[in-house]
């Protein structure tokens, strides 16, 4: 499954009883996980914050499953809605940014590998994380729910109270900022 | 690093400015966006998660947390089977843990009806008088048979009785029918006089014949 790939079959079949059984609170999680911890990871780079925040957010969904109604809103989006308000929250409360120097990003590698991981080149990703922070809060905000969470500019809108066109716009002038970034550290390195 | 983001800022609208039109290819992106849509892709397939270290720990954790909260439900495909509680394991307990609370309803029902039982009311002690009054026999059988055939409610009344009957007050007027029938009375009875009715001469009582 691709990180982008929003599972809604799986999603549908198990938010329907997610207040009653914890298998599909389980189920929900194993599906989310992925998408929670690379959006809280985009925002806050820091890996340990990251696990922190992460399982925050799952345990408050948990605490909270009985507010839930799966047709208000779906799962995901009440989910990241959770995240987000950790996340920001951890911002505020901080009152600085956690600036990761580029030779500390990738010294926590995973205990254990997987073949994507294997796959994926972590000097990339590296480079991803650094160039994030070279954008403003907001736009990485939005970068990561676009593309860590796998949202739809539609329910992205919904969750930060813009509307969905200027999600767009955004989302779009974050990318070419985020590419600028990219090239600049690339040149810099050279 | 905000005079950096700025200098970006700058560095795009400068962009912008140059490229007035886009510069658009033949498939419909120009190369800013191509540059846009490459790293979205790299942006959405990067996957950090293999670094937690809290993955499996937080499932586990979830999982004995959920089935707390939700005991109606099973949570056994998500615990290793020594974590579980012995009925989860057990099949036999499983299926005689239902028993067990009926069972313990009963008897809890049981109690409550003993202990109402004991503390309701007790009957009073009937007094010398009253239990005679109550199990003497009839002194007299043909007095027996008199009484059964005055209350029988196919006897019609004697001459006497119905003289007496028809000389009562019609508030006091006695009226028999069958239950269930409607009273055939000559008119509605809009009182019945009390002083009257407490007047052992008011109402006559049919002597034994």
């Amino acid at each position: 499954m691709s990180n982008n790939e929003a599972p809604f079959e799986a999603e549908v079949r198990y938010a329907g009883r997610v207040a009653a059984d914890p298998e599909a609170f389980i189920a929900l999680y194993d599906l989310y996980f992925r998408r929670v911890y690379n959006y809280v990871r985009y925002r806050c780079q820091d890996p340990a914050l990251t696990d922190d925040i992460t399982a925050q957010a799952f345990e408050q969904a948990l605490d909270h499953i009985g507010d839930y109604r799966p047709e208000r809103a779906p799962f995901g989006a009440w989910l990241f809605t959770i995240a987000r308000n950790l996340v920001n929250q951890h911002l505020r409360t901080s009152q600085r940014r956690v600036w990761l120097p580029l030779d500390e990003v990738g010294e926590y590698p995973g205990e254990y590998p997987t073949p994507e991981e294997i796959l994926i080149n972590a000097e990339t990703q590296a480079e991803l994380l650094a160039a994030l922070q070279q954008v403003s809060g907001r736009d990485r905000d939005l970068l990561s729910l676009k593309f860590a969470a796998g949202l739809t500019n539609r329910r992205i809108a919904t969750i930060t109270g813009l509307t969905e066109s200027n999600v767009g716009i955004i989302l779009y002038r974050a990318l070419r900022k985020l590419r600028i970034a990219l090239l600049v550290k690339e040149l810099t390195n050279d | 690093m905000i005079e950096q983001t700025e200098r970006i800022d700058e560095f795009l609208e400068e962009l912008e400015r140059s490229l007035p039109d886009g510069g658009r290819t033949s498939n419909g992106f120009s190369p800013a966006e191509r540059q846009a849509l490459d790293l979205a892709a790299r942006l959405a397939l990067a996957d950090f998660s293999p670094d937690s270290q809290v993955r499996e720990s937080l499932r586990l954790r979830l999982a004995r947390q959920a089935a707390a909260r939700l005991p109606e439900t099973i949570a056994a495909p998500f615990e290793h089977p020594a974590r579980q509680e012995p009925s989860r394991r057990l099949p036999l307990l499983q299926s005689v843990r239902p028993l067990g609370w009926i069972g313990l309803v009963a008897v809890l029902m049981l109690v409550l009806g003993l202990a109402f039982h004991s503390l309701g009311p007790q009957p009073g002690l009937a007094t010398p008088a009253l239990t005679r009054t109550l199990f003497t026999p009839p002194a007299s059988p043909a007095l027996v048979s008199t009484l059964a055939e005055t209350l029988s409610p196919a006897r019609t009344a004697t001459p006497a009785e119905a003289a007496t009957l028809a000389s009562l007050p019609i508030q006091i007027r006695p009226a028999a029918y069958p239950v269930g029938a409607q009273p055939n009375l000559p008119q509605p009875v809009a009182a019945i006089s009390l002083p009257s009715l407490q007047t052992p001469s008011a109402v006559p009582i049919p002597a034994a014949r």
